[in-house]
């Protein structure tokens, strides 16, 4: 007996969300399908770490679905919209156009060497910084996330282009005790 | 009549003087405490100077009370975005409002469905939708409190007075509008980031500047060089006073040397007058002495 009226609370609820997600999308104008297409990206994640070329197209695409708020269903094999957004539209397009460029195929044949990859580092990091502070759409306490995230991702991407992830590390740690005691100096 | 002409011819004479001292650098700072939305306390009252920061700024200057702030303030794009965005040019006042409350209205709305229904956020960015809600609130203070008509500053016999609201430490200009007598916190944020960005970029170069790390080269080289030249006249020094105490010594030698051969030469010709040699003998001894080179002596 209570098992069936705890059934019907249920359905009733599920019922009720769904009207009134049905009145959202009346309001807003939107049809069901196409919400539904959107908030699912077919994009799956390749274990196969050992696989260069995939590692580099996967690491841009995982920042971009964490910023959109997106995450990954394993059991359907993609991203799915389940949060917010925590940056705005014009962000993710510029730092993902950053990623893309050190994520490109093209580095890989070059065999980038560690000394001019950390110059492009730094500088890819002041401009990432930059932008934060100037990007209205990013409440505060989410800008010193979004910057490590990006360094993560930054850094990842140089480990696979340089092959060398030790070496990679190091630079991670100088570069960043280096940031540090330029921002004791500037004094605001 | 005569005497009010002359109160009057007076004070147009203050006035000009005073008018005169409008260019001047120095202004008049006033800093207010707000305690509620109606009463604002008087907290200090100074003179400060304006000059030009090494950013070519105007900024205001008084090291007593310890006052450094800026005196060029800009509105920010917002304003002028949104209202270009929202056609705002030939409409008045009334029918702005409207637009607006209806357009937070539904903004509010949505972020309220985009809250409730994750999916959503898939055709809507929220924190571009978040934004976009904050601009329309600060535009609609915009268009019911301020004009556009104004300055941040009032004129008092002759001085310009600048009015500043403290708030938790910062100070946030007073805006006096020609209709409306509001507060407007401006936006310097954007100027301290380009400073800011400034000093970082020249950190950056600072690495690679060749001129300077030359600079430092020379600097190092022209120590070693004088380090080395005292090395060298301190070791002359003591080369020249070596050499002085053993001239001395060979001198004396030379001195003892010279006494051993006159005495030689005194006892042969002692000897030779003494005729300790037959005769023959001795004109060959002085024949052979006369010939006799010095270093074969001996």
């Amino acid at each position: 007996m209570v098992r069936e009226i705890e059934e019907e609370d249920a359905l009733s609820k599920k019922h009720k969300e769904e009207e009134e997600f049905n009145t959202a999308l009346d309001y807003l104008g939107l049809d069901k399908d196409e919400v539904k297409d959107e908030a699912f990206v077919n994009f799956k994640v390749d274990k196969e770490v050992s696989k260069k070329v995939t590692k580099l197209t996967q690491l841009p695409m995982a920042f971009r679905m964490a910023l959109e708020g997106k995450h990954y269903d394993e059991e359907k094999g993609g991203y799915r919209q389940t949060g917010k957004a925590i940056a705005g539209q014009r962000f993710i397009a510029k730092s993902n156009g950053i990623l893309t460029s050190y994520a490109s195929e093209s580095n890989l044949l070059t065999q980038k060497k560690i000394d001019t990859f950390v110059m492009q580092y730094a500088d890819a990091c002041m401009k990432i910084e930059t932008e934060l502070l100037r990007d209205r759409s990013i409440s505060e306490k989410n800008t010193r996330v979004i910057f490590k995230m990006f360094k993560d991702t930054l850094f990842n991407i140089g480990e696979v282009i340089t092959g060398s992830a030790e070496n990679m590390r190091a630079v991670f740690g100088r570069i960043d005790q280096e940031r540090q005691e330029n921002k004791d100096m500037v004094n605001f | 009549m005569a005497k009010d002409k002359k109160k009057d011819k007076k004070a147009k004479k203050i006035e000009e003087e005073q008018l005169k001292k409008i260019s001047s650098n120095k202004i008049l700072i006033r800093v207010f405490k707000d305690f509620g939305s109606n009463t604002a306390i008087l907290k200090a009252e100074y003179e400060a100077e304006e000059r030009r920061d090494a950013y070519n700024n105007l900024v205001a200057i008084n090291k007593q009370f310890l006052h450094d702030e800026d005196t060029d303030f800009t509105i920010d794009d917002v304003y002028h975005d949104m209202q270009v965005l929202l056609e705002f040019k030939n409409k008045d006042k009334e029918s702005k409002i409207k637009m607006l409350k209806e357009k937070i209205k539904f903004q509010e709305q949505l972020i309220k469905y985009l809250d409730q229904f994750p999916e959503l956020n898939a055709v809507y960015n929220y924190a571009d939708e978040n934004l976009k809600l904050h601009d329309y609130r600060l535009l609609m203070e915009y268009t019911t409190h301020i004009t556009g008509e104004g300055a941040y500053f009032t004129i008092e016999k002759g001085m310009r007075v600048y009015s500043f609201d403290s708030v938790d430490g910062f100070l946030v200009p007073i805006w006096r509008g020609v209709a409306t007598h509001s507060q407007y916190p401006d936006h310097t944020r954007k100027k301290k980031i380009v400073i800011q960005e400034d000093i970082i970029l020249k950190q950056e170069l600072q690495k690679y500047n060749v001129n300077k790390k030359l600079g430092n080269l020379l600097i190092w080289g022209i120590i070693a060089i004088t380090i080395l030249f005292a090395l060298n006249l301190w070791g002359g020094l003591k080369l020249l006073e070596m050499h002085q105490t053993m001239d001395k010594e060979l001198h004396g030698a030379s001195f003892q040397c010279a006494e051993y051969t006159s005495r030689l030469h005194q006892l042969y010709a002692q000897a030779l007058q003494t005729n300790l040699f037959p005769p023959e003998q001795a004109e060959q001894i002085q024949a052979q002495l006369k010939t006799l080179e010095p270093d074969k002596v001996g």
